[in-house]
């Protein structure tokens, strides 16, 4: 179990403090922010800024809501590029001789279009609808947020369907983890461990009781059966076999 | 010097042909650029004009000057739009090599990735300077003024992460190590050295959670910066 220490003073927003959205009004994009725990923001000195830096296709911006003492909810976004975002909650100081220190912020995080369907948002892997036509699904990695799974948006009720539907359960998720794991592999290292990373590998270690440590690189055939072998304990605890079987089984009986 | 009236895509069977074939470069004979079989032109550009580009900032000027109206947002994704530019400028950034052969490089140099792919989207030789440039004018200089086809050290080092893609950091680095005399980089801007872009890529993640650098100003950021960065620091 690893702690994260903070040197800086910053205070740790949790993100179920705020919500937000971004909503298309004519040709405009706007976001709407909302306070779901006044409580978290009390201590705050009231002329501190609110802002919500959102990053996506190596494009930035950051919209500042105002003070906290009296902040707006809605803004107009400059740029019409964002789809999913990864997007932080920052308070930063306005006063004279603390300008621009950062008092508190949230963890990074996705933010999703609206799906009435979905109700899960706090998983490790992202689910997004998105037209990437002609694929029907696409991988995508980010250094600061969770692996994101776009399912083009013509498929109804997209995001519901790739957590639900047997056969993209049993047959693309086993190889989306190991993706994912590779990506790890490739990518970690514990002195820059991205956050994401930890949680993945603290994953993995829950599962299926393999070492949180990635094997070096020049172990390539260890690193392969580290590989393997969360994948393989991830299809045994789902029972992806028994799953995908009873579903072909039952799809042929129905056929017949 | 190639002109073309406006700027293009290629459709599905254009791609096809400039994936398979650019690395056997045979595509001189095969891809018409322009021929609607291939390729079609982009509602609201304009014309565009393909000829010596001595640096990477009048490559991303020129097809910036081309889009006219259309916002560069909605062609970002575009991977037909940036492999046709790519195709048209092959000159400027595959020279050929007196065997006759063209060295291309790591693919994503030549064939757009996904524009969010964190680890390959900085490295395309067109599509990303236009975006810096585009994003930062001015202040994208030190990340521009090399030679169109060399993708600098320094442009790896100050975009390889999403969040770097941020004004007031990027006018702290072009501070640091462009060089307004001569309109190229500070010697030393590059490697691994105590100061480089390297470290300052570092810096920045701890400055990331104690400030806000758009709030704090670039000047104040610079005077923040550690001593290893003197040498670096412009003259005031």
């Amino acid at each position: 179990m690893r702690r994260r220490i903070r040197l800086t003073g910053r205070k740790q927003i949790r993100k179920s403090s705020i919500g937000a959205r971004i909503v298309d009004r004519g040709p405009d994009r706007w976001i709407e922010l909302t306070i779901k725990d006044p409580g978290a923001f009390r201590t705050y000195p009231p002329d501190a800024q609110l802002k919500l830096r959102l990053i996506e296709n190596k494009c930035s911006e950051t919209i500042n809501f105002g003070p906290i003492g009296n902040p707006k909810m809605v803004e107009k976004l400059k740029s019409r590029i964002f789809a999913a975002p990864s997007c932080q909650l920052r308070i930063v100081a306005a006063e004279a001789m603390e300008r621009g220190r950062l008092l508190g912020s949230t963890d990074t995080w996705t933010l999703r279009t609206e799906d009435p369907d979905d109700t899960d948002r706090d998983g490790i892997l992202v689910f997004q609808a998105k037209e990437i036509r002609p694929e029907t699904w696409k991988l995508e990695f980010r250094d600061d947020d969770y692996p994101i799974v776009y399912v083009d948006s013509s498929i109804p009720n997209s995001t519901s369907w790739v957590r639900t539907d047997p056969v993209f359960v049993g047959c693309v998720l086993p190889f989306i983890v190991r993706q994912v794991f590779e990506e790890i592999a490739r990518s970690y290292s514990r002195s820059e461990g991205t956050e994401w990373m930890e949680k993945w590998l603290e994953w993995a270690t829950d599962l299926t009781g393999v070492d949180d440590r990635v094997p070096p690189a020049v172990e390539q055939d260890q690193r392969q059966r580290w590989i393997t072998e969360i994948v393989e304990g991830f299809c045994r605890k789902h029972k992806m076999i028994e799953r995908l079987d009873r579903y072909v089984g039952e799809t042929q009986n129905a056929g017949v | 010097m190639q002109e073309y009236s406006s700027l293009y895509r290629f459709n599905e069977n254009g791609m096809e042909i400039f994936e398979e074939n650019f690395l056997k470069w045979s595509l001189d004979e095969v891809l018409e650029e322009t021929s609607d079989r291939f390729a079609e032109p982009i509602a609201g550009t304009r014309s565009f004009r393909v000829g010596e580009m001595s640096t990477a900032k009048q490559l991303a000027t020129s097809v910036l000057s081309a889009l006219g109206n259309v916002n560069l947002d909605d062609l970002l994704p575009d991977i037909g739009f940036w492999s046709w530019l790519t195709f048209v400028l092959r000159e400027e950034l595959f020279q050929r090599q007196p065997s006759g052969t063209r060295k291309l490089g790591e693919r994503h140099r030549w064939y757009p990735s996904d524009p969010n792919d964190w680890l390959k989207a900085q490295r395309h030789l067109v599509r990303m300077p236009v975006l810096l440039l585009h994003s930062f004018g001015k202040d994208a200089d030190h990340l521009l003024c090399g030679k169109p086809a060399i993708l600098p050290d320094i442009r790896e080092q100050l975009t390889s992460q999403q969040d770097m893609f941020d004004p007031t950091f990027q006018k702290v680095a072009r501070a640091l190590y462009f060089d307004d005399l001569t309109g190229g980089l500070k010697r030393g801007a590059g490697g691994k050295a105590r100061g480089s872009a390297r470290r300052l890529a570092k810096v920045r993640l701890q400055f990331d959670v104690t400030w806000e650098l758009e709030d704090l100003g670039w000047e104040a950021v610079l005077a923040k910066l550690p001593r290893e960065f003197d040498r670096f620091r412009p003259i005031s």
